[in-house]
């Protein structure tokens, strides 16, 4: 019934400044930029997941997080900050589950990062 | 569609953005390029729509997905963009902006009246501006001036016998 993949979707104000965001700070690669429709896609760290946004005249940031899995979650937070990205808080632990970081794309969409702690 | 709603949606803007806004709808940066319009004066004109209810403006909540129509048609928008559909067929065959205020319902009103008093009394239009659009559309030769008698002065206007059809046929479309 399914096949491999999922899309997430954002609304977005600027489709140049969240690909530049998603491309410059986070690294990942544009798969397909349609400025004329105001839409952009972008590959992901995971196979088949990818990251999509279209520009519009309303947009609500959403509370529902994309969440990328990471090695190590102190070492990312500061490579991303590095390069500008603002995190919301420290870095949270569920013991034994999972260390998890928050931030934000530019139209304040939740994005986290998740190092497993579940093979410790 | 009436003149009255016509006249509401005629210049520059609104009766473009109907025409080019498909009929599933259009989200806001499509339809800016499509008409190369700068964001604010799209947004203006969009409210504007909404406020004579030919548009609907849906929330990022109601859209559902962000690659959905952020504008639809409301019923009575369904109906008047038909119509402009088939209005526009007739801007090829007129040598104006059709969709420019004043001018076709100026036009078409001289099917019905000829007195420039009467004319003005029944479109409430000032007489400045009829007085602009009579003399552009005798200079685009569709229509003529007659002077039925001197003394006192009396003029008619009157369109073009070669306009005729074509005036008829709009004006059904508008009523």
């Amino acid at each position: 019934m399914f096949k491999q993949g999922i899309t997430i979707w954002y609304n977005v104000s600027d489709i140049k400044v969240s690909k530049s965001f998603y491309e410059e700070k986070l690294s990942f690669e544009c798969k397909m930029f349609d400025e004329e429709g105001g839409m952009v896609i972008m590959n992901s760290n995971t196979d088949h997941v990818e990251i999509g946004f279209s520009q519009a005249n309303e947009v609500e940031p959403s509370s529902s997080s994309a969440v990328f899995t990471v090695d190590n979650i102190e070492e990312t937070v500061e490579a991303l900050k590095a390069k500008g990205v603002e995190f919301q808080g420290g870095i949270d632990v569920v013991p034994g589950m999972v260390k998890l970081a928050t931030f934000a794309d530019p139209d304040g969409h939740s994005l986290m990062l998740a190092e497993d702690l579940t093979d410790e | 569609m009436n003149k009255k709603v016509y006249h509401g949606l005629s210049g520059k803007w609104m009766i473009k953005i109907l025409l080019s806004m498909p009929e599933k709808g259009s989200r806001f940066t499509p339809l800016q390029n499509a008409l190369v319009i700068s964001p604010s004066r799209l947004n203006d004109n969009l409210m504007k729509l909404e406020t004579m209810n030919m548009i609907k403006h849906l929330s990022p909540i109601e859209r559902r997905h962000p690659l959905l129509p952020e504008y639809v048609f409301t019923d009575v928008g369904h109906e008047v963009k038909e119509t402009l559909t088939s209005i526009h067929d007739y801007q090829a065959l007129f040598p104006f902006d059709i969709y420019e205020k004043w001018t076709l319902l100026v036009l078409l009103e001289l099917l019905n009246e000829t007195k420039f008093n009467q004319i003005k009394k029944k479109l409430k239009i000032t007489p400045k501006v009829l007085s602009q659009r009579l003399t552009r559309l005798m200079a685009l030769q569709l229509i003529e001036k007659h002077v039925v008698s001197m003394n006192p002065m009396e003029i008619e206007y009157r369109i073009k016998d070669e306009w005729l059809d074509l005036c008829h046929e709009l004006n059904q479309l508008l009523e």
